[in-house]
């Protein structure tokens, strides 16, 4: 377990200071000067000197990384060039929109995707698995932000269920605000929970072939009792793994999606910022969705070992 | 389709599946007889086929605004109805099946490109080479395309190349990853160890030995990709930092109608429906050639 | 008193090349403390026959015949009726011990699961039993032992774990299959010591399987010849050892040097005979065995031999038995 600790941590480390030297360093090595890409080629030399002079880009390269990481790690995060505000506060709210709909569509991908991958595999080639597999195939294939339109379309427009779009604010209440993220949930949640959905099977199909659950069975137990005190478990380790390089695709699909609903989340800012060419932003917020990437998927890891006692003992 | 698939019969149609496995005739009959390769050759050739036909003909000029017939209804004359300029509908995702096309070939050509050399690469060269390839490809998969393409943008400026290379970029590790675990299981096989010991260098092995062995997995993955590509490549031009305009594309087309859907709700449909078909199709046809190329699978899935 | 009766179990398997026969018209029956080995080949149907007295043939399996536990017919249990039987009143120690333990269990835990299946018994109870199970299936430590996980355990040791979960409610009848195949010759040694205290200590009837006829001939009584999933021999150990009368038997005894011939002989494997084992699913018409056989001839080819009562106890499915064991006591020794 200790080794197995230590191998995470540093991996994860080593990836996160690899991710921050990428993104930093993009706009350093990448032809043209950072103010010029900001204001554009047509701009006055006086104020592209003015922008080089604030974003420090007459310091030396090292100097100017080490400071940037140090802030960035203490939560300072640049100055927008076009809010003029730190991008810190600029965060805030926007996370408080982003996260919870993260959340929320990952909670329901991963209902959607056991709820079928497990009936799936429980009726093996019958006609609900052709079913499920077909539907989510079908799911796999949509685009979401497609499919966040024509949510719209029926639960907004036709039903008048819900809002077309926009956010109220947290402060509204809890429900309101909710009730916005409902749809943009369920649209990320569909493409992601039919991906998952097909792993579940495949991994819950292939553990119900392995000799323990035969074993399981010799003793006397039941279907049901194999499926949930064997089955699952072992088919989990794999399905786990699969949630976690899923997470980057749901946080990008976030930046769709709230696009789609007009939210004002993190998706939103950068789009904003990209056409603003606003690049301290984009650089700030590139680098913190990776580092949450990252960090997802080393709690995943852990849950692995949390799953997996081969994984947790020492003589591995 | 008399190739009923029967419950849990793991083991005898395994060994006979193993047996013929390379016999031509009996790659034709499984071929016809898959239904998802034959629904995703049917999709995938009827996207060709549009992309292709739109190349001389379209009912239409896509790009001919006529304010006159805006937001018409599908009629004789124009099938799917017209947009907000008047355009007609159907000439315009005939066209953007061009794009989405040379956007799959294009993105996929350099993750399979890049990707296969990489992870051929790594399973030759073995050690610490191999090490770094992988963990590189392991840190690239923190990048999802969507972030990577605003990388892109965001430094480079918007525009279609930018997109296409970040869908690119991002297909590379995946295909570095295959390659390299293919290759290794060919590596370890007894006629490569008989070529080593016969004095061939490693990089005539992979390309007489390895090379050939793996290419079904790989068009394999590569149809799969071509699937991702047109997928992300619809989201960016959504997005508004994929292609760009005059070009149709079926993503931008769908931020453009964005607000008329309360108008003209068949506006988003179609759009979206092409993509989907499309993806669909791809996604079927990569299923279906991982079985018809490598029948061990079959049961096994 | 008989406490299994097998009366012409046939299980079929469809495959998408047809349908396999790959247990076709076994019957033998067994009293309290008997054992009974079946021996032959790979894929002659051992396991398959085994999995149908458990009732836990793949879904694909179709069966026919009957069996019966202390005359109850088991085929026409209800799923409930079933658990209610296995792990209870008949239990299996399987033949893979390195992936029949669930990796992510203790192994404490997955003896006392069946356990707490068939009996109403407290936690302290149950891990009293299991200590005292661990220790007589040669687990030392046995207390700390069982919150180890199978993949700290050596093969022989999960072998005995194995041993530990199917005795777990001293059951009436024992299946093992190939008990030994993953272990060394010692460990294999102590594990058939082990089985054959335990049945006689628990007066319970053994299935044996086995391709060792070594093993066989230490272990049982009885035993059953398979080929091709058809009994081609039945008969106590003793006469098939000595007196074989099938042209199979025979030949897989003359494979082996005489010297181990003896009951008491060594660890031997099956020995190969020329030819192949037939495609379960086009099986010759007539005898299993005709397109291996050096004495076959047309009737054999077309009507399958039915079996000969030799002997109280031996029983042999041949037409020219006569010649088979005129060749086998005057062949080459
Ligand atoms: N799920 C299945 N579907 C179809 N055929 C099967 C299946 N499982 C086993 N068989 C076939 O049934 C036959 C009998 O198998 P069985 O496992 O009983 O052999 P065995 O005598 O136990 O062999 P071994 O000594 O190798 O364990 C074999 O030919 C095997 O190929
Ligand atoms: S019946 Fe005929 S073929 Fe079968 S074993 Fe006897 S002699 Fe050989
Ligand atoms: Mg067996």
């Amino acid at each position: 377990m200790k080794f197995f600790l230590i191998k995470r941590l540093s991996t994860f480390a080593a990836t996160l200071f690899a991710a921050t030297l990428l993104t930093f360093f993009a706009l350093e090595i990448l032809p043209g000067d950072p103010a010029l890409v900001i204001l554009g080629v047509d701009a006055p030399d006086s104020a592209v000197a003015a922008l080089r002079e604030q974003l420090g880009l007459n310091r030396p390269v090292t100097e100017r990384y080490i400071d940037w990481i140090s802030h960035f790690l203490r939560g300072e995060l640049g100055v927008s060039y076009t809010y003029s505000v730190p991008v810190s506060e600029l965060l805030r709210e926007r996370l408080a929109i982003t996260i919870p709909l993260a959340l929320m569509a990952m909670a329901l991908s991963v209902v959607i995707a056991f709820s079928l991958g497990i009936y799936a595999a429980t009726h093996h080639n019958r006609h609900g698995d052709v079913l499920v597999m077909g539907v989510s195939q079908l799911g796999i294939s949509i685009p979401n932000f497609w499919l966040a339109l024509m949510l719209i379309l029926l639960f907004a427009v036709n039903l008048g269920w819900f809002a077309s779009g926009g956010f109220p604010g947290w402060y509204a209440g809890w429900w309101p605000a909710l009730k916005a993220l409902i749809l943009p949930a369920i649209a990320l949640a569909t493409v992601q929970g039919a991906i998952l959905a097909r792993f579940t099977r495949s991994a819950t199909l292939e553990t119900m072939r392995e000799d323990y659950v035969r074993t399981a069975r010799a003793k006397g137990l039941n279907r049901r009792q194999t499926l949930w005190r064997h089955v699952l478990r072992n088919a989990m380790i794999s399905v786990v793994t699969v949630m976690g390089l899923q997470f980057a695709n749901l946080l990008a699909g976030t930046i769709v999606v709230e696009s789609v609903f007009a939210l004002p989340g993190i998706g939103r800012l950068i789009l904003q910022s990209i056409a603003n060419r606003d690049v301290v932003v984009v650089r700030d917020i590139v680098t913190l969705l990776v580092a949450m990437v990252v960090i997802i998927n080393l709690v995943v890891d852990l849950l692995y070992a949390l799953i997996d006692p081969r994984l947790r003992s020492s003589d591995v | 389709m008399s190739d009923k698939r029967l419950p849990g019969n793991t083991l005898a149609s395994h060994k006979a599946g193993r047996t013929v496995a390379s016999a031509p005739a009996s790659i034709w009959r499984r071929t016809l007889e898959h239904r998802s390769f034959l629904a995703g050759s049917i999709l995938t050739s009827l996207l060709a086929g549009m992309a292709l036909l739109s190349l001389f003909w379209t009912p239409h000029n896509p790009t001919r605004i006529n304010i006159r017939q805006r937001l018409a209804s599908p009629s004789l004359e124009h099938w799917l109805g017209t947009d907000q300029f008047g355009r007609d509908i159907l000439s315009i995702i005939m066209t953007g099946a061009q794009n989405s096309i040379m956007v799959g070939v294009v993105a996929v050509g350099i993750g399979l490109l890049f990707g296969v050399m990489l992870g051929l690469i790594a399973a030759s060269a073995k050690g610490w080479v191999e090490e770094l390839i992988m963990r590189v490809c392991d840190f690239m998969y923190a990048f999802p395309v969507i972030l990577l393409a605003i990388m892109l943008v965001a430094t480079l400026g918007s525009g279609a190349i930018n997109a296409i290379l970040a869908i690119g970029i991002f297909a590379i590790p995946t295909f570095a990853r295959l390659a390299r675990a293919s290759a290794n299981a060919i590596w370890s096989r007894e006629f490569v160890l008989a070529a080593q010991a016969a004095g061939k260098s490693a990089i005539r092995i992979t390309w007489e030995h390895i090379l050939p062995n793996i290419v079904s997995v790989i068009v394999v993955q590569a149809t799969v990709e071509f699937a991702l590509a047109v997928l992300a490549e619809a989201a960016l031009s959504y997005l508004g930092i994929g292609s760009q305009p005059p070009t149709p594309s079926w993503g931008r087309m769908l931020s453009e109608v964005q607000t008329l859907v309360f108008l003209n709700p068949w506006l988003a449909v179609y759009p979206g429906a092409a993509i989907a078909m499309t993806v669909l199709g791809l996604n079927l046809l990569g299923d279906g050639l991982r079985d018809v190329l490598d029948p061990r699978l079959v049961y096994k899935r | 008193m008989t406490l299994l009766t097998v009366d012409d179990l046939s299980v079929s398997l469809d495959t998408a090349q047809g349908r396999a026969q790959a247990v076709r018209d076994l019957s033998f029956d067994l009293g309290p403390g008997d054992t009974l080995g079946i021996v032959g080949e790979s894929g002659c149907g051992k396991t398959m026959s085994a999995l149908a007295i458990l009732g836990l043939l793949p879904d694909n399996a179709v069966t026919t015949g009957a069996i019966r536990l202390n005359d109850r017919d088991l085929l026409n249990c209800t799923e409930a009726e079933w658990c209610d039987i296995r792990g209870n009143q008949i239990a299996m120690i399987f033949q893979e011990p390195m992936t029949s333990l669930n990796p992510v269990h203790p192994i404490g835990r997955q003896i006392m699961e069946g356990m707490f299946l068939h009996r109403a018994l407290s936690k302290a109870q149950a891990l009293e039993e299991t200590i005292r199970l661990l220790e007589t299936v040669g687990i030392q430590n046995a207390a700390e032992r069982l919150k180890h996980y199978p993949h700290q355990l050596s093969g022989g040791q999960r072998q005995r774990v194995m041993i530990a979960i199917a005795l777990a409610n001293q059951p009436r009848l024992l299946i093992a299959d190939e008990p030994t195949t993953a272990v060394d010759v010692t460990i294999q040694k102590q594990i058939l010591g082990l089985i054959n205290k335990l049945i006689d200590e628990f007066d319970m009837g053994l299935v044996l399987i086995s391709h060792d006829l070594g093993v066989i001939a230490k272990l049982v009584e009885r035993v059953i010849v398979m080929y091709g999933g058809v009994a081609v021999e039945t008969g106590s150990v003793e006469t098939i050892f000595s007196d074989p009368a099938h042209p199979y038997t025979c030949g897989l005894l003359s494979a082996i040097p005489r010297i181990d011939r003896s009951t008491h002989s060594r660890h031997k494997r099956l020995p190969t005979i020329p030819g192949v084992v037939p495609d379960l699913v086009d099986m010759p018409a007539g005898c299993t065995f005709s397109d291996r056989c050096s004495l076959a001839t047309d009737t054999c080819r077309t009507v399958p031999p039915v079996p000969v009562v030799l002997s109280s106890h031996h029983q042999v499915a041949c037409y020219h038995l006569d010649r088979a064991r005129a060749q086998w006591q005057t062949g080459p020794r």
